[in-house]
This record gives C-alpha cells, structure tokens and sequence, in this order.
C-alpha cells in the first residue's frame, strides 16, 4: 500500500513534489495592496475607519457565539491560576479586610458629615448615573491598540464618549457605536488622554496611554508633589467623564513615577458597565451664543437641555 | 485534491484568525502569540502540496484580523504574506530529520516575527520594544508543535483517500 502510494504521488505530483509551490505574481500585487492600505491607514483614512467598524459591528453574532464555548475555558483558566495563589491571597486579603474595618468606620462618619454640609448648603445633587452592563466579546490589544468590543449598542442607548467602569474603576471610554455592539477605547491606548487629579494636593494631570500595561501622567504643574501610592481619578475637566471615578495610583517604581498602576485588570475584563454620562456642559456655549443682549439676564435659561437633568434640593 | 485538503487550510487559518481576537484573558505581553497563530497554520498548509492555498485567502484573513483588531489595515495581510512566501521558499528545501524541520519552523517564525516588528516600527517611524515580538514568538512555536499534531490528526484520513483515487490522464 505505501509503495502504492509512493507511486502515485510520483507519477501524478512528481514534478510538483521537486519543485514545491510556485509564488506567482498575484502575491506581489497583494503585498502591494496591504502596503497601500497600510499607508492608508497612517494618513488616518475617514473612510477606511468607518468601513472597519461597520465589517466589525456585522461580526458580533459571531464573537457572540464563540463566547458560548470561550467563558467556561476562561473560567476553568481562572479558575486554576485562583488556586495558585490562594493562600497569598488569603494573607492579602485578611490584612486588607483588617486595615479597611477601620476605613469603613470613618468613612461613614465623613459621610454624614457631608450630608449634614450639603443640606445646610443646599447643594444641588450630583447627577445620578444610569448605566447599562455588558460583556466584552472581543479584544484587539496588541502593538497598535488597546481597544475592547462589548455587545451593547446604540440599540441599548449606548453612545460614543460614554465612560466604561468595572468594579475595580475606569476602564475607558466608548468611541464607536453599532446597533449591538460597541467599541472601548481602553485607558492604556495610545490615544486614550484623561484628565484626572492626583493624591492628596489634587494635583492636575492628563493620563496618556502608550500602549503599555502603565499609562503616564502628562502636563503635570512643575513643582507638584506627586509620590507612590498617591490615589489616581479622574477630574471632570472638560465634561468628557464625571469627576471622582478612580483609575488607579501611581506606580511604586521610583524611575517611573510618574506612571499609573490601574486598578482595573484591562487583560481580563469579562464585563463591563457604560455610564450614560452626558456632558453637562455641552449645551451651555450654544446658549451663551445665541443670548441676547436685549433679553436681560433670564435669557436662555429654558433652552439647556443638559442643565435639564439637574433639579433643587 | 480531496475535501479535507481544499477545505481545512482555509478553515483552519479563518478559525485561528477568529480565535486571535477572542477575549481569551492573557495578559497584553502576552497576546502577541494569538496572531502568530495563524501564521503556524499558513507555514503548515504552504509546505502541505495537497492543501488548496491560495494567496488571497492568505491576504484576507491578514486583512480580517486587521479590520477586527482595528489596528492598520494592511499590516497582518502583509505578515502573512510575507509567513505565505517564506512557506513556499521553505517547501522546497528538502529536510527529512525532526531536528532539522523544528530547527527551519523555529528561522521562519523568527523572520516573520522580526519583519512583523519592522513593519510595526516602521508605521510608528519608531523603533518599538521588541520583546513581546520575541515573547510572542518563542510561544508561538511551542504551540506550533500543537497546532501541528492537530492539523496531522486531521489530515490523515484524507491522505489516505487520495492515495487510492484511481485517475487516467492523457
């Protein structure tokens, strides 16, 4: 049998079998095509982009199908590596249960104490968040971006600049909405700028990601005091996320001080929440433009649609 | 040619191109082996005569990946072109010993990885870091091995089939 196999190989491939696969010079044009579609792409392309994601919003009923086979491997993975560690992380968790006891007691003293504030002050209540949670589907960290895909879209009143959090704090922000789907700029991509405050003195900064697992805080004030540890959030500057969402704190690493450590796991998110923040803001330039001089001081005031959502005390 | 040989290597790089951008957990030094992937699968299905492999399926399963990875367009469909031709140079040097087929897997993975690298530092006109290229590949060629027991298993019946197929020519 195997000299008959031989044989016909022989007979039937032989020369094919010296000679091994041909390049022809269709390759050469391919190569040429992905080229020009790379140069494409770094000139920033409008319509490059919104092709992408509308090929990429029609495959979520497939990543949503593989998810069905991926989440029990995930978690049997997980699952694994929690064993691992477990003892470690009892130890861990003990200490930090023992040290947050005593938070938790004067946590709750400051709150009231703020509540008492707030009343005597009659501060307009901040504006309460409504959100929606949703499971990441697909991810595309790699050199180029660090993005996720979620299976909630425009269909669930998801918008773009909407901010994305998990238990452990910002993850990043939408910017790209299909009907049941929608894309996550992570906070470590390489265009993700976040403006947020740092440490105890409320230091100003931006958080750029570089692509690394450690964003950098840049356009930090010179002279600022900012050390390891110190608590990272964000700031509200700019309208684009709600002031006071934590991000993480800054890396122990005394050469990268001025690096992040990120609460949040952006390797391992399973699911994740969008806020349906809007910029509050965003309206008020509108308004200050088309105010007349001729109308008084009252004018305008009916027309904010995002001022809308606040109400007295 | 039978239907496994016309149908598993297109099936094969299209399910590992879907699997790439599967939120599989790992660590982001580490996700640089799930597009290598595909390139094992396309070195494996290049050196296989038997296998119906086009060019273009190659260049849109690169172009896929980009357009899931949201990433270039254009940047893994010319990877792997580049893993395509180096298959087709690798095919026709005859190695018979397993040492020596590990030892040609392990060249051709380094240099696409290393032109992979180019070509990304080349978009960013910046050298970038090169160690989850490096990372990436040593992975990618521990599961190659894998990867390739699996592809074998599913080939087998095929090749025995082909064997036996009677044809007149002429």
């Amino acid at each position: 049998m195997t000299r008959l196999n031989d044989d016909h190989r022989i007979f039937m491939r032989g020369d094919q079998r010296a000679r091994g696969r041909r390049l022809r010079p269709l390759i050469l044009l391919l190569m040429f095509v992905s080229a020009a579609l790379m140069l494409l792409s770094k000139l920033d392309h409008s319509m490059l982009g919104d092709l992408r994601w509308q090929v990429a919003s029609w495959m979520t009923p497939v990543f949503q199908t593989a998810m069905v086979p991926l989440t029990p491997i995930r978690e049997a993975g997980r699952t694994i590596g929690t064993q691992v560690g477990v003892q470690d992380e009892l130890a861990h968790l003990k200490k930090e249960n023992q040290r947050l006891g005593s938070w938790e007691w004067r946590a709750r003293q400051l709150e009231a104490k703020v509540a008492n504030l707030e009343a005597i002050a009659r501060t307009i209540p901040a504006q309460k968040l409504d959100f929606v949670t949703s499971r990441v589907i697909a991810d595309s960290s790699g050199a180029f971006v660090h993005n996720v895909i979620i299976d909630a879209g425009s269909e669930n009143k998801v918008k773009s600049g909407y901010p994305v959090v998990n238990g452990d704090g910002l993850v990043g922000r939408i910017v790209e909405t299909g009907p049941h789907s929608a894309r996550v700029l992570l906070a470590t991509d390489l265009n993700s700028r976040i403006p947020v405050v740092v440490g105890p003195n409320a230091v100003r900064a931006i958080l750029a990601g570089d692509n690394s697992a450690e964003p950098r805080l840049v356009y930090v004030p010179d002279g600022a005091k900012i050390g390891p540890g110190d608590e990272v959030s964000t700031s509200g500057s700019g309208g684009l996320f709600p002031s006071g969402l934590r991000l993480g704190a800054v890396a122990d690493n005394a050469r990268q001080s001025r690096s992040v450590k990120l609460r949040a796991n952006l390797d391992r998110l399973d699911y994740v929440s969008v806020l349906f923040y809007d910029d509050l803001s965003a309206g008020l330039g509108d308004d200050l433009v088309n105010r007349k001089p001729e109308n008084g001081p009252a004018a305008g005031t009916g027309s904010n649609t995002g001022n809308d959502q606040r109400s007295g005390p | 040619m039978t239907w496994r040989a016309g149908v598993l290597p297109t099936l094969s790089i299209i399910g590992l191109t879907f699997a790439a951008v599967l939120p599989w957990g790992l660590s982001s030094n580490y996700r640089f082996v799930l597009p290598l992937l595909p390139i094992v699968a396309i070195y494996y299905w290049t050196l296989d005569r038997d296998g119906w492999l086009p060019e273009w399926i190659v260049f849109f399963a690169g172009l896929m990946l980009d357009i899931l990875t949201q990433g270039p367009l254009g940047y893994w469909a010319l990877v792997y072109l580049v893993a395509y031709v180096v298959g087709v140079y690798v095919s026709r040097v005859n190695v018979d010993a397993a040492v020596g087929k590990i030892a040609v897997l392990a060249a051709a993975i380094v240099v696409v990885t290393v032109f992979a690298w180019l070509a990304a530092s080349a978009y960013f006109l910046e050298f970038l870091d090169w160690t989850p290229y490096a990372r990436g590949a040593v992975f990618a060629l521990l599961l190659t091995i894998l990867i390739q027991l699996a592809f074998g298993m599913a080939r087998t019946p095929g090749r025995v089939s082909a064997s036996l197929r009677l044809t007149r020519r002429g």
